[in-house]
């Protein structure tokens, strides 16, 4: 990507027909819109055109990502990417927890919109976030927790008791 | 995806056993073993997932692989199984993907002979850590070329095996396939210099303790492959049990002396020992 192409601006239009400005440099974050860029040849052209439609996101995700974008776009590659820090989720940033303090459907609508758009720290620290919420909790409190149903019928929530019992402390 | 993309942003409420399976397997890899099995157990929905996504979440999470086809070169990058993209790569242009791209490691698969040049080429790129290579277009130049590039890790195809392997050895991280027959497996296994060890409380049977259940998991396409059943055990009773396994149990295998060394937790299930060369 040249200089040039670093300071434009590229438009991406949300699902629900919102227009949003993104600065190239911030937008590149997204793995999804640097492949379409590149492979539609339009990564130095001055101007972009018509908006990149982003059909799966609403607009009020849509903001979330760029603004989560625009708070990243300067950090620094990360380095290790072993198996241990892909562990690790006592690592979020003070920044990212209060982005992340959003309610379980929000949380969950930004993960799908991470995916789609292949922006890996957001993806990252959202799935730790979910990984969070579950640590420490049993199966009955990861039920509360995420109002998940029950359906196990008694003789196999016998089976998994049984089972479970080995990694209870 | 598809299936899920009306969720977002929407006003209705996305359950977590409702994502994606890619997701959850995200979730799954970022918890310990104990807090996934929970997880697993919470509902019938998470429990088909975990287990759908299982050789997933234990095997790497980014796979590139190349493709040498048709005379072409493809590389396909997949993601938590999922095709993220997949595109020709001319052959002017293939050795700068390598050596500028972020990913480790490159699987190559060879489909047919590939030509001395282009492999030549391939074996000096250091982001290739493991070689695929189909024994039949192993002839002499290739195996020269191989000798002379010494990547960092070569893996082989089941009935490669060959006294040429051992010369491999002294610079390579070697490792076979194999899919047969125990025999072959046995074979493979002198030559091997991975060995995975499976802890798998989940496999535990009513009554069993301790008990180390031994299987080459031939099926599964990956290295000589040891079950333990830890269900009772202490870390210090599984350290312990795992030792004497390397220092006798195997040892009929490799013949003695042979050290291992715990490379690192592959997971919370999975250990990895790479064998001490022989210097």
């Amino acid at each position: 990507m040249t200089d040039a192409a670093q300071e434009r601006s590229i438009k991406l239009l949300s699902s629900d027909n919102e227009t949003f400005q993104v600065p190239r440099n911030v937008i590149r974050l997204s793995n999804t819109i640097n492949t379409l860029l590149q492979d539609l040849g339009l990564d130095d052209e001055e101007d972009a055109g018509d908006a990149i439609p982003v059909q799966n996101v609403t607009s009020t995700i849509l903001k979330k990502v760029i603004a989560w974008c625009q708070h990243h776009h300067e950090d620094p590659v990360a380095a290790d990417d072993s198996d241990s820090r892909e562990k690790r989720t006592d690592d979020i940033s003070s920044w990212d927890v209060e982005f992340l303090k959003v309610d379980q459907g929000t949380l969950f609508e930004l993960i799908l919109a991470a995916n789609y758009l292949d922006i890996k720290g957001l993806l990252d620290v959202s799935c730790k976030t979910v990984a969070n919420m579950i640590k420490g909790k049993s199966p009955e409190e990861i039920r509360r927790t995420f109002n998940i149903k029950n359906d196990f019928t008694p003789e196999e929530e016998e089976q998994i008791r049984k089972e479970n019992a080995w990694c209870e402390d | 995806m598809m299936l899920f993309s009306r969720f977002i942003g929407k006003e209705e409420e996305l359950p977590i056993n409702k994502l994606p399976p890619e997701i959850l397997g995200i979730i799954f890899s970022k918890l310990e073993y104990k807090d996934a099995q929970k997880l697993k157990n919470s509902s019938t929905s998470l429990l088909n997932a975990y287990k759908s996504e299982r050789r997933m979440i234990d095997g790497p999470d980014c796979d590139a692989h190349v493709y040498y086809k048709n005379k072409e070169l493809r590389l396909v990058i997949t993601i938590w199984r999922k095709i993220r993209w997949t595109r020709t790569i001319p052959l002017n242009q293939w050795k700068s993907y390598f050596q500028n791209a972020k990913c480790g490691t490159f699987d190559m698969t060879v489909d047919e002979e590939i030509p001395l040049e282009i492999l030549k080429n391939i074996l000096c790129c250091k982001s290739i850590r493991v070689f695929d290579c189909f024994g039949k277009s192993m002839n002499q130049m290739t195996i020269d070329l191989i000798a002379k590039y010494q990547p960092k890790s070569f893996k082989f195809i089941e009935n490669d095996w060959s006294s040429q392997m051992l010369e491999f050895t002294k610079y390579s991280i070697v490792t076979v396939e194999c899919s047969k027959n125990v025999d072959d497996v046995f074979e493979a296994m002198k030559f091997t210099y991975n060995l995975i060890i499976s802890l798998k409380p989940e496999s535990y049977e009513k009554n069993e303790h301790s008990l180390i259940k031994l299987k080459y998991n031939i099926d599964d396409k990956y290295k000589p492959h040891f079950v333990f059943n830890f269900a009772r055990d202490t870390k210090e009773q599984q350290v312990e049990l795992i030792e004497n396994f390397l220092e006798n149990s195997v040892s009929n295998i490799y013949g003695a002396g042979v050290k291992w060394q715990l490379i690192n937790g592959y997971n919370d299930v999975h250990l990895l020992y790479m064998r001490v060369p022989n210097v």
